[in-house]
């Protein structure tokens, strides 16, 4: 006779149960989004929307900082070698720093290049030329990544410790106008990022409460039958991932449509400066990103959705 | 006890007044009518048995459990010990008849391989062999009557709670399904079937719970059917 109310099954016959229950969502999710995809457009636009325009923003800082390496009219670093060091230091060490995340490119200076450099830039050209001996060491210019401005000060420091090196200069008016500009654009972005995400969890959750409203009397009856919230939930959950899934992907496709309209008008300014840019993509990586953003903000919409609405859905 | 009720009140919002002090207890395993007029209140003392109402006064024991212990997190688990069969059917309608039957047995965990051969000896009991795959819309009334019996039967349930369970068959079906549940209560589950068909509970010769206006007026015991009670 059954004493006590609680059963229990095997482990493993609750972990297949559990998979094969989310196996069902996942489907009957896809299944729901492809029974009427055009009525799903308006949606699937204003999530597609809301993922494309901090994607190019994203996109248009990465840019912006790329070209900035290129346009950029001195080193972010000019590094002294110490009086006497030959000019192949120099060349040793800028290989060295070639292979660096933080370095974008190298340049290596003689010392006899450093000292016509500074006769013609300079009026000390004759008391330059009274001089016995070239005063000038060999140097190097280096020019950042964006992971190198972040982390200026300890790779400095880094340089200037090796034995080689005499001092290390930093052209850091420019380096942090630079950074800050893109600091605010980055949180301007950002801003405007959780602003439409907003609105998706807002759009996502109408849609999932209007899907359980249509599915109201399945409700009621799985859970008649004993179905727990989880499992009344999953579907839905399914559906807002799926829903963030797609138009992520349509994100996608906007996005590179925006590259591609842009790409000539980039290709006439990088002309003035007489530097070739071609725009970038997101990569896998940002690819990656941008659609499983896209679910998250999908799956976290029909959760806040369903655990409002679910909760009021109780058989009478 | 299997179950006890003790001064047990229901009073919906409105002011009406479904059940008035009812006590009574059930034994493991056994197999109880609760039989009145439309209104007795046999519709509601199931409700209260399956949690989808709480009674005014009084307490519900089920299981050596007091129902009002049971919170909503604890609700699905309670349920999924229950057999459910009601007036309207309540089936999944985009599911097929062995989704439908198996759904009990997924919800409870079991797994895929032994789902499959007690939904399909189950469908065979019910006189639906056959129609896996069919839709309740593709069935005829009496059947989709018969699938809900089939699925609250399945997963062998410790307490079958079945709200006029054969109101929609043929006497001879009707019939057959009541020995189904005989079976079932002898495999220990305790069985209350609410019906206001007397001809049958009066050929079952099973004990009766004899409700109106929301009271309990008699409780026939099988002796007293054997003695030419009713």
């Amino acid at each position: 006779m059954p004493e006590a109310l609680e059963h229990t099954r095997p482990l493993g016959d609750k972990r297949r149960a559990w998979l094969r229950a989310h196996g069902d969502g996942l489907y009957a999710g896809l299944r729901r989004l492809l029974r009427d995809p055009f009525g799903q457009l308006l949606t699937l636009g204003v999530i597609a929307v809301a993922l494309v325009l901090p994607a190019l923003g994203f996109l248009a800082l990465d840019q912006i900082d790329r070209a900035a390496v290129a346009w950029r009219p001195s080193g972010d670093l000019t590094v002294f070698l110490a009086a006497g060091e030959p000019v192949e230091r120099a060349i040793e060490l800028a290989d060295a720093l070639q292979g660096r995340p933080e370095v974008a490119q190298t340049e290596v200076k003689s010392a006899d290049d450093a000292l016509a450099e500074l006769r013609e830039m300079s009026d000390f050209a004759e008391a330059l030329g009274a001089l016995d001996a070239n005063p000038m060491p060999a140097l190097v210019i280096v020019r950042l990544t964006a992971a190198g401005v972040a982390r200026l000060d300890d790779f400095k420091t880094e340089l200037a410790a090796r034995n080689e090196v005499d001092w290390v200069q930093v052209d850091r008016r420019w380096l942090e106008r630079l950074e800050a500009l893109l600091d605010l654009a980055r949180r301007a972005i950002l801003l405007g990022a959780a602003i439409l995400a907003a609105a998706v969890l807002l759009v996502v959750g109408n849609t999932i409460r209007l899907e359980i409203s249509l599915k109201r009397e399945e409700i009621l009856i799985l859970k008649l039958l004993g179905a727990s919230d989880g499992y009344v939930r999953r579907p839905f959950l399914y559906i807002g991932a799926w829903y963030g899934i797609v138009g992520g992907l349509l994100a996608l496709a906007l996005v590179y449509a925006g590259l591609l309209a842009v790409q000539p008008a980039v290709d006439r300014l990088a002309l003035s400066y007489e530097a070739g840019i071609v725009l970038q993509g997101l990569g896998v990586r940002g690819t990656a990103l941008l659609v499983g953003y896209g679910a998250l903000l999908g799956w976290l919409g029909a959760w806040l959705a369903s655990a409002r609405h679910l909760r009021d859905a109780e058989p009478r | 006890m299997s179950i006890r009720f003790e001064l047990v009140s229901k009073r919906y919002a409105q002011g009406r007044d479904a059940l008035t002090d009812i006590s009574f207890e059930i034994g493991y395993g056994e197999m109880v009518y609760v039989t009145g007029h439309s209104g007795a209140g046999k519709s509601t003392l199931l409700k209260l048995l399956a949690l989808i109402e709480r009674p005014s006064d009084g307490s519900i024991e089920v299981f050596s459990k007091q129902l009002s212990g049971i919170r909503r997190r604890g609700l699905p688990a309670y349920r999924r010990r229950l057999g459910l069969v009601f007036q309207d059917h309540r089936l999944l309608l985009d599911r097929n008849a062995f989704d439908n039957v198996a759904l009990p047995m997924r919800l409870d965990g079991v797994a895929e391989a032994e789902i499959s051969p007690r939904v399909s000896q189950a469908l065979e009991q019910v006189g639906l062999g056959g129609r896996e795959s069919a839709l309740p819309r593709e069935l005829s009334t009496g059947e989709q009557q018969r699938l809900g019996i089939a699925r609250a039967m399945v997963g062998v349930p410790d307490l079958l709670l079945a709200d006029e369970p054969t109101g929609n068959l043929d006497p001879k079906l009707a019939a057959e399904i009541m020995l189904l549940m005989i079976s079932l209560k002898e495999q220990g589950t305790t069985v209350i079937i609410a019906s206001h068909d007397l001809p049958l509970i009066q050929r079952m010769r099973k004990r009766t719970l004899v409700l109106d206006g929301g009271r309990l007026i008699d409780d026939f015991r099988p002796e007293d059917w054997y003695a030419g009670g009713a």
